[in-house]
Formats: structure tokens, C-alpha cells, sequence
């Protein structure tokens, strides 16, 4: 398992770069595809950074937008699916 | 002629599926029954008082009422302008001004500020209730007892208008004629040899990009099948993985950009897709990692990488990537296989052509070539020529493009001007500091691009506000502020995903704006 914090500290740092604003980080709940801030590009940038950074492969068809609304949903999605990966 | 080729699978294979989108369907039989009774409605209630030829705008997205509209469009004696959904209500606006568009059609609701402009509007088209007099708009609207119309659109008039970005700040519409169609499709059924009857061709492209153009008509000339993915397909991969796996399909046409993402799940592979025959790819660079990871997850493919800007209809070379093209530290080349045209590298401005080798300005000479811009004879002037050889003088096309021969294949090496592509999406960056000069906060502005991992990733604007230099609190305030009135004016693909505020623009010796420096800055800013 992956050290605390750390997960929500790259998701913020590359959430801030990704979309350009640091706004991902003061409002965790921020709907990121409706303001604009996230595309399927974007997700791309998100997922091959999650997987150099965090080691944590994501395929884009086990997500929907719903899951990766928030900064708040994708970090609780990656600390999930790393907790799942430790049981394992 | 292209309806000729078009139509003659309604004889033939009437039952065959020639577009389908989700649930709905759309057969052969059912494309010319409905494309020649509204081309009837149109000469009737739609244009009946204006020049022939005068362009109609096709309103929609993926919708199998939008291919019908086309050659319904065609058939009346005018050519279309497809207009996809992201374009926002005031960039229509535009269109419709500068197009002088006789009409707008539509199986959607068109946006009022466009209805109110009182050009002739007919929204929410749905072909079968047409046909079968549920609710006509107009009095008695089809009628399938009329005789088949001449053709009125002639090889050398213009069959569809795609807009792009302008670097003045409004888009500028492409004429293509049936002719420069018909000699890109002769040339791309020639080389890629879909069987007829057989083929299923993929459509991510909205049909305002000119990438759409290839698999549209590949497949109405083949008697193929249209299998489209829509923004919300795109939006969620899991839908999209599902629509491919039940698809069929044997023809990708695509931006390589979208094949990257596709490739990132572990499921993207020839057992999703085990009738794929050929990965056929225009509209930006294809990178050599995507190029091998295709080969080797769809070994059964061909992967094409191919070129040509939208003023030369779609493509006008293309190159079959080897393992070892893919695998090499080069980039990937654009062209070996060349339409009924000719490619040349030129110094830029110039008429030399310059030898095997030598880096220069691509230019494009023949019947694929545009002949101009609608209503925009200035411009077009400065961008086409003619090009004489002997007693033969030929349309030609200055691409702004940089690039070379060696051995035989054809290099592109980037931009002469403030062009760029972003996720296949031509944009002149001139147009977006056009578009945010006009608003009243803004003094002046530089927009660049930001790469990351080697690509145009997103767009940064540099903005010198009019007011002092706002709080540090206000700045992405301001920077949403922006964004949301540029979103007005400009498709989502425009919008620069970062403000950066700065109290000046930078200027170089001779006084224009500084790129570079704001470049470094961004570079700087980033590590």
C-alpha cells in the first residue's frame, strides 16, 4: 500500500496541472467535466500519470464520468482500488 | 458522378444498413427514398426563390438524418455546410453570416439566437413521421410519387463547405467541388481496396471535421456501412468499448489521438475488433508509439498514416507503416502513395521546388485542391495559386506546412505560421487572441500551446488585462470569467484551458509579440 497521502497528493498535483487551475485542490468537490476543467484527454493525461506515479494501471472502460466527477471521487476511487490491490 | 454511385446500392442492396447510430438504423433504400423526397421539399419550400447553389447549413450531430440531409442538399442543387453540435449559438451565427446561407436544416432544435436571425430554419427532421405525413410543417411536405431530379450539382461545382479556424478571428469556409470529391475517393478505394457490400467503416470524426469526409463517402461508394460513436460514447469509454465490440467494424478512420486513448485499456485488441483490416489515420501527427502498439495488438491491420489539409480534400498521400518505421527513433513519414496530384517542396513563398532532402514549404498541385475560400477572394489569393508546367496550368495550394522527400517518402516536420493541432483540431491560435481582444477586459493577448509527453496538450492564454493587474484571489475568477465568455464564441476544442494574467506582452525586436519567451515561461513555469 502506498504511503498516506500520497495518493490524494499526486491526484491534486496533476489534477492542478492537467486542468490549470489550482481550484481542483480548494474545492475537492468541484465538478471537473462539467466546468470544463476535464475532457477524455484529459483522462488520458490523468491515467498515464496515476500509473507512472502510483504504479496503479487504470483501464478508461472501467470508468464512467460519474465515478471521476470530483477530485474527491478520483481520489476515493485510486485509495479503493490500492487497498483492494494490498488485499490481494 | 458521385449520386449515381451513391444510389445505385439502393437498387442493389436496398435492405443493407448504411448508417447506424446506437439503435437507429438507416438502409440504402431508405437514404434515397428520403434524400430524393426532401430534395423535392427543398427546391419547394426552402429555396424555391433563391440562386441556385446557394449553400444550405446541416445542423446536427451523428444523426442518420444528417447523411440524408446531405444528399438531399445535393440533389436540390445546393451544397452543404455541416455544422456539428459544438459549434456554440454565435460561431453558427458567423457561419451563417459569412456563408450566406439560403437555409438551416436540422434534425435538432437550432438555437434561437439563430432562428431569430430570420434565415430560413427547419428544425426537428425526423424522416420516417416526414414520410408517412405525421406531421408535416408545411402543407403536404413528400411525395414519393415525384420524378427523380436531374443532377443538378455538375462535376465542377462545389458539393460541401467546411469551416475552419481563421486567423482573423472568424472561421473561413473550404469549397470543395465534386470533382476535387470524386478524385480523392478514386484514389483512396484504389489504394485501401474496400470490397463492396462487406465493409464497416468507423465514424469518430463530427461531420464539421473534414476527417468525417473519408469514411462517410468510403463507405456510400462501396455500398458500406457507417458505424458512428458519438460525444457521449467518447465521454465514456465504457460505452464506447461496448458500441465497438458489437461493431464489426473493418475500416478505423480516426484521429491518432483517439487511438491512443482507445489504446490505453488492455481490452483495445484485434479480439474487439476482429474484422479490422485497416487503421486509416489524418489530421495530426501519428506518433511512433501508437503506430507500433496498434501493429502489434491488430496484427492482421494495416496502419495508414496519411496527410493532406482540408483545402485538398481530406488526403492527398499516404504511407502503409512498417514494424520497423514504427520501431525506429524517426518520425513516422506522411506519404508514398499519392493521389492524382502533385507534392512539392518549395521554398516558402516561392515557386522553386527544391530537391530530395531539402526542407521547404509543402505545396499541392492538381484536381484535389480547393478553389478557394467561400466569399473570401482576398484570402484565397494569398493561399492559391496557379501553377503553370508547360502549356498546363493546374489550382495549387500553399500549405504552410514544412516538410521533405527522402527515398521516396514524404516528411512533415510543423507549422510556417500560429497554426496548431490539438487533438486532431486545426486551430489558428490567431483567431482565439482575436476572439479575446474583443472582449472588454482584455488589452492584448498571446495564446501558445502547452506539450506534454511530446504533444500539443492544451492551450495557455496570456492575457494583459485593460485594469490594473487583478488580486492574486481574483485571478481565476477572472481566468473562468473568460473562459465562459470565449465559450460563446468558440468551440469547446478553442478554449485555452489556462489564463496566465501578465502586465504586458512580450515584443521582439521588430515588435510583434514574443511566443518564445512566453514559451520559456511556460516551459519554467512547468518544472
Amino acid at each position: 500500500m502506498l504511503e498516506d497521502n500520497k495518493i490524494s497528493r499526486v491526484i491534486f498535483e496533476v489534477l492542478t496541472d492537467v486542468c490549470g487551475t489550482d481550484e481542483v485542490v480548494r474545492n475537492p468537490q468541484l465538478q471537473l467535466f462539467a466546468n470544463g476543467l476535464l475532457d477524455s484527454f484529459g483522462t488520458v493525461e490523468l491515467i498515464l500519470t496515476i500509473y507512472e506515479e502510483l504504479g496503479i494501471d487504470i483501464s478508461p472502460s472501467e470508468l464512467d464520468r460519474e465515478m471521476w466527477a470530483t477530485p474527491e471521487k478520483i481520489i476515493n476511487y485510486i485509495e479503493a482500488k490500492d487497498a483492494e490491490a494490498k488485499v490481494k | 458522378m458521385l449520386l449515381q454511385q451513391i444510389d445505385r446500392w439502393a437498387t442493389l442492396c436496398p435492405q443493407r444498413i448504411v448508417h447506424q447510430s446506437r439503435d437507429e438504423s438507416l438502409t440504402y433504400a431508405e437514404l434515397k427514398t428520403y434524400s430524393d423526397a426532401l430534395a423535392h421539399w427543398i427546391l419547394r419550400h426552402v429555396v424555391s426563390n433563391r440562386q441556385p447553389q446557394v449553400p444550405i447549413i446541416v445542423y446536427g450531430h451523428k444523426e442518420a438524418a444528417m447523411l440524408v440531409l446531405f444528399l438531399a442538399c445535393i440533389k436540390s442543387g445546393h451544397p452543404y455546410i455541416p455544422i456539428d453540435i459544438s459549434v456554440p449559438p454565435e460561431r453558427l451565427q458567423q457561419i451563417v453570416v459569412r456563408s450566406g446561407a439560403a437555409a438551416i436544416l436540422s434534425p435538432r432544435d437550432i438555437p434561437d439566437l439563430v432562428v431569430a436571425s430570420g434565415i430560413v430554419c427547419q428544425a426537428q427532421i425526423h424522416l420516417p413521421e416526414w414520410l408517412s405525413g405525421a406531421y408535416p410543417p408545411q402543407g403536404s411536405v413528400l411525395n414519393e410519387d415525384e420524378a427523380e431530379l436531374p443532377e443538378l450539382i455538375g462535376y465542377d461545382d462545389v458539393w460541401y463547405i467546411i469551416f475552419t479556424s481563421g486567423s482573423t478571428g472568424e472561421p473561413k469556409g473550404v469549397q470543395i467541388t465534386q470533382r476535387a470529391l470524386a478524385t480523392f475517393l478514386d484514389w483512396v478505394n484504389r489504394e485501401y481496396t474496400p470490397r463492396p457490400q462487406q465493409e464497416v467503416f468507423l465514424n469518430q470524426a463530427p461531420f464539421s471535421f473534414d476527417l468525417s469526409v473519408m469514411d462517410v463517402y468510403m463507405a456510400l461508394t462501396n455500398g458500406g456501412t457507417l458505424w458512428s460513436v458519438d460525444q457521449t460514447h467518447i465521454a465514456n469509454p465504457r460505452e464506447l468499448f461496448q458500441s465497438l465490440a458489437a461493431s464489426d467494424v473493418s475500416y478505423w478512420v480516426s484521429t491518432p489521438s483517439f487511438a491512443e486513448m482507445c489504446l490505453l485499456d488492455r481490452g483495445f485488441t484485434a479480439e474487439l475488433m476482429p474484422q479490422l483490416s485497416h487503421f486509416l489515420f489524418c489530421g495530426e501527427v501519428l506518433p511512433n508509439a501508437v503506430a507500433a502498439g496498434l501493429l502489434q495488438r491488430f496484427a492482421q491491420a494495416d496502419v495508414i498514416n496519411m496527410y493532406g489539409p482540408t483545402e485538398c480534400t481530406v488526403a492527398v498521400s499516404g504511407v502503409n507503416i512498417t514494424p520497423d518505421m514504427a520501431a525506429s527513433n524517426l518520425p513516422l513519414p506522411v506519404g508514398q502513395s499519392i493521389a492524382a496530384c502533385q507534392i512539392y517542396i518549395c521554398e516558402p513563398e516561392g515557386r522553386t521546388v527544391l530537391p530530395s532532402g531539402v526542407h521547404g514549404e509543402i505545396v499541392i498541385v492538381g484536381p484535389n485542391v480547393s478553389i478557394g475560400y467561400l466569399h473570401q477572394p482576398e484570402l484565397t489569393e494569398r493561399v492559391f495559386l496557379q501553377w503553370q508546367e508547360g502549356e498546363l496550368s493546374r489550382q495549387a495550394y500553399r500549405t504552410g506546412d514544412i516538410g521533405y522527400w527522402q527515398d521516396g517518402l514524404l516528411y512533415y516536420q510543423g507549422r510556417r505560421d500560429f497554426q496548431v493541432k490539438l487533438h486532431g483540431y486545426r486551430i489558428e491560435l490567431g483567431e482565439i487572441e482575436a476572439q479575446l481582444r474583443q472582449l472588454p477586459e482584455v488589452e492584448n493577448a498571446v495564446v501558445i500551446p502547452i506539450v506534454r509527453r511530446g504533444k500539443n496538450a492544451a492551450l495557455e492564454a496570456y492575457i494583459a488585462l485593460r485594469s490594473d493587474p487583478v488580486m492574486a484571489t481574483a485571478v481565476s475568477d477572472m481566468g473562468n470569467l473568460l473562459r465562459q465568455k470565449l465559450s460563446q464564441v468558440l468551440p469547446a476544442y478553442m478554449l485555452p484551458q489556462r489564463y496566465t494574467f501578465i502586465s504586458s506582452i512580450p515584443l521582439t525586436a521588430n515588435g510583434k509579440a514574443d511566443r518564445n519567451a512566453l514559451r520559456f515561461k511556460a516551459v519554467a513555469a512547468m518544472q
